[in-house]
C-alpha cells in the first residue's frame, strides 16, 4: 500500500458514525448506534426504505450490523431484523449469506456500512428478488440468540 | 503495513515523544501503524480527575500536519467537554489548528482541558448542565468516575 | 369606433375616480409625476412604480466592483500609508467600511494591527546560521526556501504551500489567514497568497476577495437571479427597497425576494410560507387548462390577459379567474370589476353549528385559494408578458417597423405598454398577498382597497388584451394599415391610465390605507379627496392644488352626491347602489 494510509478501528467507525448522523443522501438507506455507551462502537442498526418498482417499495426493513474487534478488515456480520424474503437472506435467521452476497464475499476495508445497505437495496429491485412474494409488513425475524 | 514513506516530520514528532515525555503524558506509535498512537495522560493534580490514568488513542490522518490529529479518550470520564464516546470539543482539534501544533502541544491542551473544564462549550448537554447548576455535586462525580474507571486497574 | 369607444370608457372611469380622488389622472399627461407634489419628501423616491426618479440604488458590474474595490484600498493605502496588501487585510477587517478603518486607526493604530495582524517588527530574529528549521516539517532549508511573515516564523515553502492550500480549500477563511504559528497572528496577505499558491487556488482566492467586498459590505448585495452576476449597491435609510437589476430581475433589497413593493416584506414572507404549506392543495389550481363555463370543453390559457374566448363555434367570452361572462366585466355594464373581490358564503343562520364549522374551514380554504390563484396567475400572466416582450423587441418591432413604414423610434409606445404590463402584473400579484392579510373585520379599508385593486386590474387586462390582441391584427397584415395610429393612440392612451390606477393603488397600500381612518373619523364633514388622495399622508399631495379638480374641500352635504352609510363612499346622486360597496342607499 502506497501512500494509503489505513484509518485504524475506532476512528473509522467514528467516521462513519458522524456520517450516519448527517444524514445520508435521499434518506432510503441510514444507520445508527444501538448502544451510545458501547466505547467500541460494535451493534449498529440499519434501515431501508424498500426500492421502487418491487414488492418492497415504500416499506421499512431494519437491519442489524455488527462490526467486530477486526473491522473493517473483515465485514461486519449483517442479518435482518424485519421479515424479508430475498435470495440472499436466510429464510430461518435473516442473516444475510456472505456466499450469496458479494459484497460481503469479496470485502474490501474501503466498503461501508452505507455500502452493504445500498448494496442490500439494490438487491431487493434486482429481477430475482423484486417480485418475490412477502409476509405482510412488520413481521419479525425470531431472535435466536 | 508500510510505513517506509512517514513523513519525517511525523518520524521527529515520535522520536521526542518518546525521549523527552511532557509530563504527565505518554505516547507511543502502535506496532502495525506508525501513525495511531497509544496515549495515556495522568489526570491533574488538583483536578476531580486528580490520581486517574487516562488511555487515549491518536491518529494522524493522510493530510497531517495540515489536519488536526484524530484523539478521543478510551476510559470513562465524566467532564462536560468530553462525549461517551470519549470524542473531544477542543478548539484546536478543530477551526483553530495550525501545522505548527503539534501531537506534544494537542496532548498538553488535552490535560489542560482536564483541569479546566468548560462548560459553556460543552459537548455533553447533560454534565455541562450538572456543572452550571452544582459544581461541587459534579465534581464529586467526577470524582467517582476517575476512581471507579481511571484507577490504573 | 371602438378604439375611441374604449377611451372614452377609461375617461369616464378617470372622471369618476379623478372626482372622487380629486385630482387628475389623465391619460394625455406625459409626465405622470407632474400630478403629485412630493414637498421635502423627494429622497423617498416613491414617485413612480416603474421607473425611479432618483434611483437609490446601483447595479454593479464585476469590472465596476473591483474599480470600487480597487479605489477604496488605495483610499487607505493612501491615507494610512500602508502598503496596498495591509490596506486590503485592513478594509476586509472592518467589512470594507472606509470610514470605520479611519476611526479606529487613528483612534488606536496599535490596537488595530493587533487585531488585525499587521506587525511592525519581526517578533523572532532569524539566527545568523545559513540554514533554518521549517516549523512545520522540521527539515533544515537555505535561506531562500524559507518564507515567512511579518514576525519571521520560519516556514519551508512546501510546508506554506500545503498550509494555504488547506486554508483556501477550507473557504473565504483563507481571506484573514494568519501565521502558522498558533501564538502569531501575523497576517499572510494576498502577495504571499500570489507567491505560494497555484494558479487554481490564486484565482479562488480573489474570487474571495471580490465576493467579500459584495457580502461583508453591508451597501451591497448580489442580484439574487440564478446566472446573474450583478450586484447592487443600495443607499441604506430610504424606504423604498425594490431594486431592478441589469439582468431585469426585479428584487426587495431588503429581504431579497422578488420585488413585492407595495406589500411589506413580513406579509410577503406569511404569503411565501403559507404556499409552501398549502403547495399539495394548490397544484391544480395551476393547471393551464380549465373546461369551457359554456360548451364543457377544455380551454388552454396560452396569453396573458384574463379575457378569454373560447374556440368556434362557442365562442363564449369569459373571465379565466372567476368563469364569470367577460360582458360582466368592466365598467361597460354599469358595475365595477368584481372579480378581485372574495365573497364569504351568503346564506348566514341556516346551518347548525356542525355544518357551520364544516363551512368555515372550507371557506378558509375556498378563500386562500381565491387569492392564491390570483396571485399564481398573475405571476404566469407576467411571465408570459416578459416573453411576449423578448419576441416583441426581437422580432416583431423591426417586422412591423417594415410593414407600417414606422421609424421603429415611432414604435417604442408598444415595448412601453408590455413593460407597463410586466409591472403591473407583479404589483398586481403582490395585492393578492395583501388582500389575504387584510383583515375582514376592517371593512371599510377592505372594500377601498378591492375597489382600487379592481380599477387597476380592470384597466390592465385592457391594456393586456390590447397589447396582445390588437396588435396581433396588425402584425399578420402585409401592408401598412391606416387604422394603425388609431391604434397606437389607444395602446399609449391605455399605458397611460393603467400606470395611474397602479400609481393610485401602489400609494394606498405603501400607507396602509391610512385615508379610510381618516375619513372614517369624520366621514360626515371630510371632503371626498380622501378616498383616492393622499391628504395626510407622507407625500403631501394636499399642496398639489394646482392639479387639482375644482375643489378638493367638496362638501360632502353637496345636494349632488350621498355618503354611503356602510363605507362612506361619496356616490353620485343619480345612482342608488353604491358605487363601492354595492350595498343600497
Amino acid at each position: 500500500m502506497f501512500g494509503c494510509i489505513a484509518v485504524p478501528r475506532n476512528f473509522r467507525l467514528l467516521e462513519e458514525l458522524e456520517r450516519g448522523e448527517k444524514g445520508i443522501g435521499d434518506g432510503t438507506v441510514s444507520y445508527g448506534m444501538d448502544d451510545g455507551d458501547d466505547i467500541y462502537m460494535r451493534s449498529w442498526t440499519g434501515t431501508i426504505i424498500g426500492p421502487h418498482n418491487s414488492v418492497h417499495e415504500g416499506r421499512i426493513y431494519q437491519l442489524k450490523l455488527f462490526c467486530d474487534k477486526d473491522y473493517p478488515e473483515k465485514p461486519p456480520s449483517v442479518r435482518f431484523h424485519s421479515r424479508i424474503n430475498l435470495t440472499c437472506v436466510n429464510h430461518e435467521t435473516g442473516v444475510v449469506e456472505a456466499k450469496k452476497f458479494g459484497m460481503l464475499a469479496n470485502w474490501q476495508r474501503e466498503y461501508t456500512m452505507e455500502d452493504i445497505l445500498t448494496q442490500l437495496k439494490k438487491e431487493m429491485a434486482a429481477p430475482y428478488n423484486r417480485k418475490l412474494v412477502q409476509l405482510p409488513e412488520g413481521i419479525l425475524f425470531v431472535e435466536w440468540d | 503495513m508500510a510505513n517506509s514513506n512517514l513523513p519525517r516530520r511525523i518520524i521527529k514528532e515520535t522520536q521526542r515523544l518518546l525521549s523527552e515525555p511532557a509530563p504527565g503524558i505518554s505516547a507511543s506509535p502502535s506496532e502495525d501503524n506508525m501513525r495511531y498512537f497509544n496515549v495515556m495522560i495522568l489526570g491533574p493534580t488538583q483536578s476531580p480527575y486528580e490520581g486517574g490514568v487516562f488511555k487515549l488513542e491518536l491518529f494522524l490522518p493522510e493530510e497531517y500536519p495540515m489536519a488536526a490529529p484524530k484523539v478521543r479518550f478510551l476510559t470513562k470520564i465524566y467532564h462536560p467537554n468530553i462525549d461517551k464516546l470519549g470524542r473531544i470539543c477542543l478548539d484546536i482539534l478543530k477551526d483553530k489548528w495550525s501545522p505548527a501544533l503539534q501531537i506534544r502541544t494537542v496532548l498538553l491542551s488535552i490535560q489542560a482541558l482536564l483541569s479546566a473544564p468548560n462548560p459553556d462549550d460543552p459537548l455533553s448537554e447533560n454534565i455541562a448542565k450538572h456543572w452550571k447548576t452544582n459544581e461541587t455535586e459534579a465534581v464529586e462525580t467526577a470524582k467517582e468516575w476517575t476512581r471507579l474507571y481511571a484507577s490504573g486497574a | 369606433m371602438e378604439s375611441e369607444d374604449d377611451m372614452h370608457d377609461a375617461n369616464d372611469v378617470d372622471s369618476l375616480e379623478d372626482f372622487y380622488s380629486g385630482e387628475t389622472a389623465m391619460a394625455s399627461d406625459d409626465d405622470g409625476d407632474g400630478d403629485y407634489d412630493f414637498g421635502d419628501n423627494e429622497s423617498d423616491g416613491s414617485d413612480d412604480i416603474t421607473s425611479h426618479r432618483q434611483q437609490n440604488y446601483t447595479i454593479l458590474s464585476e469590472v465596476d466592483i473591483l474599480e470600487r474595490q480597487e479605489e477604496d484600498i488605495l483610499r487607505i493605502s493612501t491615507v494610512l500609508s500602508i502598503p496596498r496588501v495591509a490596506a486590503t487585510i485592513l478594509l476586509r477587517h472592518y467589512n470594507w467600511d472606509v470610514s470605520k478603518v479611519h476611526d479606529a486607526w487613528f483612534a488606536d493604530e496599535e490596537k488595530v494591527r493587533q487585531a488585525v495582524g499587521l506587525l511592525e517588527k519581526p517578533v523572532v530574529q532569524f539566527p545568523k546560521s545559513r540554514e533554518l528549521t521549517c516549523g512545520i516539517c522540521f527539515e533544515s532549508y537555505p535561506r531562500d526556501k524559507i518564507y515567512s511573515t511579518a514576525c519571521s516564523h520560519p516556514f519551508c515553502t512546501s510546508c506554506w504551500e500545503g498550509y494555504v492550500s488547506t486554508a483556501i480549500s477550507d473557504g473565504p477563511g483563507c481571506l484573514s489567514l494568519r501565521c502558522p504559528d498558533p501564538s502569531c497572528g501575523s497576517a499572510v496577505g494576498q502577495d504571499m497568497i500570489n507567491v505560494l499558491a497555484s494558479e487554481e487556488d490564486k484565482e479562488k482566492y480573489t474570487r474571495y476577495l471580490l465576493r467579500s467586498y459584495v457580502e461583508d459590505n453591508r451597501k451591497t448585495k448580489w442580484c439574487p437571479a440564478p446566472g446573474c452576476d450583478y450586484a447592487v449597491d443600495f443607499v441604506v435609510g430610504s424606504g423604498i427597497y425594490d431594486v431592478s437589476c441589469n439582468c431585469s430581475y426585479s428584487f426587495c433589497w431588503n429581504c431579497t425576494e422578488e420585488a413585492h413593493r407595495p406589500v411589506d416584506c413580513g406579509t410577503v414572507a406569511k404569503w411565501i410560507l403559507k404556499n409552501s404549506a398549502e403547495s399539495e392543495n394548490m397544484n391544480w389550481i395551476l393547471a393551464n387548462s380549465k373546461p369551457c363555463p359554456k360548451c364543457k370543453r377544455p380551454i388552454e390559457k396560452n396569453q396573458g390577459c384574463m379575457h378569454i374566448t373560447c374556440t368556434p363555434p362557442c365562442k363564449y367570452e369569459f373571465c379565466w379567474l372567476c368563469l364569470g361572462s367577460w360582458s360582466d366585466h368592466g365598467e361597460r355594464t354599469g358595475g365595477f370589476y368584481a372579480c378581485n373581490r372574495y365573497e364569504t358564503a351568503k346564506q348566514e343562520g341556516v346551518y347548525d353549528e356542525t355544518e357551520k364549522r364544516r363551512e368555515m374551514a372550507k371557506n378558509s380554504l375556498e378563500r386562500y385559494t381565491h387569492y392564491y390563484e390570483r396571485w399564481a396567475t398573475n405571476q404566469s400572466s407576467r411571465q408570459k408578458a416578459i416573453a411576449d416582450l423578448q419576441q416583441m423587441q426581437a422580432v416583431h418591432i423591426e417586422r412591423l417597423s417594415d410593414k407600417q413604414c414606422q421609424p421603429e423610434s415611432q414604435l417604442k409606445f408598444i415595448t412601453e405598454a408590455w413593460l407597463q404590463i410586466i409591472e403591473c402584473r407583479r404589483v398586481l400579484k403582490w395585492t393578492y398577498a395583501y388582500g389575504y392579510y387584510l383583515p375582514e373585520y376592517e371593512h371599510a379599508k377592505r372594500v377601498f382597497f378591492e375597489y382600487l385593486q379592481g380599477e387597476a386590474e380592470s384597466g390592465l387586462e385592457r391594456l393586456h388584451q390590447c397589447a396582445e390582441k390588437e396588435l396581433q391584427s396588425f402584425l399578420n397584415l402585409d401592408g401598412p394599415s391606416k387604422d394603425f395610429n388609431e391604434f397606437r393612440t389607444k395602446l399609449a392612451g391605455l399605458t397611460s391610465v393603467t400606470r395611474n390606477y397602479f400609481e393610485n393603488l401602489v400609494r394606498a397600500l405603501e400607507n396602509g390605507l391610512a385615508d379610510v381612518d381618516a375619513h372614517g373619523a369624520s366621514s360626515r364633514s371630510s371632503s371626498s379627496k380622501s378616498l383616492g388622495g393622499n391628504g395626510k399622508g407622507k407625500g403631501g399631495r394636499g399642496k398639489g392644488a394646482s392639479c387639482r379638480s375644482s375643489g378638493s374641500s367638496r362638501n360632502l352635504e353637496d345636494t349632488d352626491h350621498w355618503s354611503c352609510e356602510h363605507c362612506t363612499f361619496a356616490n353620485v346622486r343619480a345612482v342608488t347602489t353604491c358605487q363601492m360597496c354595492n350595498r343600497h342607499r
